[in-house]
């Protein structure tokens, strides 16, 4: 078992309900400024860490990572 | 493209989401009606906590007994929310190390169970705006 299914799978134990949050605001733990730092490895050219907000392409990763997070288990 | 695309989504999720709110779903999800929250159909009051960590330190099986400590505690004082980090995004042990790729030591869904725990709480930011 993995670390946030055991997580999921204690609270549930002990009768507490989980808010996942999937992205952060700030930097810690990566955040949007991770995010547009991967788009800028791949060429793209911004100027801020708030570009997570207006890049296609930042946007794409993570719309991609809401849906790996939600929808798709398959894709494991 | 994005545009029909997203209204295909609302199309797919938002009638279906009424629907549950209407029957009053019994599935062990908070949801909403109103301004409220629900849970199995009954008013719903959460007295809740920040976790930013258990993830990460349930990655680490000799540490997971702080997590199990941490809702152990938790419920016994009448807590029963819990807010945490489901992400972690490049750096040290993250979850999604590049964009779409993923740490299995983190996190695997292991069956459809699982999507059922997140999809209520997307669909209810529609939910409140689009069915109430």
């Amino acid at each position: 078992m993995k670390g946030l299914d055991f997580v999921i799978s204690e609270a549930r134990k002990y009768g507490i309900k989980l808010i996942l949050s999937l992205v952060n605001n700030y930097e810690n733990f990566g955040g949007k400024k991770q995010y547009v730092n991967w788009a800028r490895s791949h060429g793209q050219y911004l100027t801020s860490d708030d570009d997570f907000f207006r890049s296609p392409v930042v946007k794409g990763y993570y719309m991609n990572h809401v849906r790996v997070s939600t929808v798709s288990p398959l894709a494991w | 493209m994005k545009h029909f695309a997203l209204v295909f989504l609302l199309a797919i999720l938002v009638p279906q989401e009424c629907f549950h709110a209407t029957v009053e779903a019994r599935d062990g999800f908070v949801r909403t009606r109103g301004i409220h929250f629900t849970l199995n159909g009954y008013p719903y009051y959460a007295n809740g906590f920040n976790a930013y960590w258990l993830m990460y330190t349930a990655s680490d099986p000799s540490q997971r007994f702080k997590v199990s400590n941490a809702f152990r505690e938790a419920a016994s004082h009448g807590l029963t929310v819990a807010r945490t980090w489901a992400f972690s995004d490049g750096g040290y042990r993250p979850l999604q190390y590049s964009p779409g790729f993923y740490n299995e030591q983190m996190f695997m869904v292991k069956d459809q169970d699982f999507r059922h725990f997140f999809c209520p709480l997307t669909c209810h930011f529609l939910l409140g705006v689009l069915c109430s």
